[in-house]
């Protein structure tokens, strides 16, 4: 299940267990809510997530989109390294801050 | 190992690929990593089935195979939709801003990348992707 958190000025999304094909347009839904402001300083927390298919990462990209256009700041943190591979192979690391987990 | 299933095209079933998953993974004793990587890539291919394959949406069955000898997988998929040749798609170009790029079209790259080998046939009104991965 996703969370949205506020900590400071940050907004906090932590993800459920898995962003899959089946659960990506809810997951969208859930998100919403902290992509409403312009200059969030967003923060994707993985620290539950152990799978995610081709449809989380779309809208990841589309979450990007979304923040630079309101000049704010996103960032995914605490992801597993098999993700972290995919994320990487994706050109995603490239362009974005991508944390694994310690 | 040769293990084999059948699943109807609707994205419920795509809960059964994972069992599928899962039990060729206990019975190879294959790691975390690959084991999510052989989910990621059936999921991509068979939710590249359900949602593009019949654009009427007929009902379809999906044939699923996998075969190892241990040190590689083969992965085997066939279906009845329109002819589509993956090896011709999903090429990616990483260095370009992912927030800048057409959104999706990640599936068959990702698949692309974690296989070793892909390989397709249209053969009798069926499509079948042949991919093969090391596993050790």
């Amino acid at each position: 299940m996703t969370q949205i958190l506020k900590e400071g000025g940050k907004t906090i999304i932590k993800t459920g267990s898995r962003i899959d094909t089946v659960n990506a347009d809810e997951f969208e839904q859930d998100i919403q809510p902290a992509l409403q402001e312009a200059g969030v300083d967003l923060e994707m927390d993985c620290t539950d997530l152990t799978y995610m298919a081709s449809s989380g990462l779309r809208i990841i990209q589309k979450t990007m989109r979304t923040v630079m256009k309101g000049k704010g700041q996103f960032k995914i943190v605490n992801v597993n390294p098999a993700i972290y591979k995919v994320l990487q192979m994706t050109g995603f690391t490239k362009f974005m801050t991508v944390e694994q987990k310690p | 190992m040769i293990k084999e299933i059948t699943i109807g095209n609707k994205p419920s079933e795509l809960k059964r690929v994972a069992g599928f998953v899962d039990e060729i993974g206990k019975e190879l004793g294959l790691d975390g990593e690959l084991l999510m990587n052989l989910n990621l890539v059936l999921e991509e291919m068979v939710s590249n089935i359900i949602f593009y394959a019949h654009p009427q949406q007929t009902d379809d069955y999906i044939g699923l195979k996998a075969e190892s000898d241990g040190k590689e997988i083969t992965l085997t998929l066939a279906d009845h939709g329109i002819e589509f040749d993956p090896t011709k798609k999903g090429n990616l170009n990483t260095d370009v801003n992912p927030a800048e790029r057409e959104i999706g079209g990640m599936g068959i790259f990702i698949v692309k990348n974690i296989m070793n080998q892909v390989a397709y046939q249209r053969l009798n009104g069926q499509n079948m992707v042949v991919m093969k991965k090391k596993i050790k």
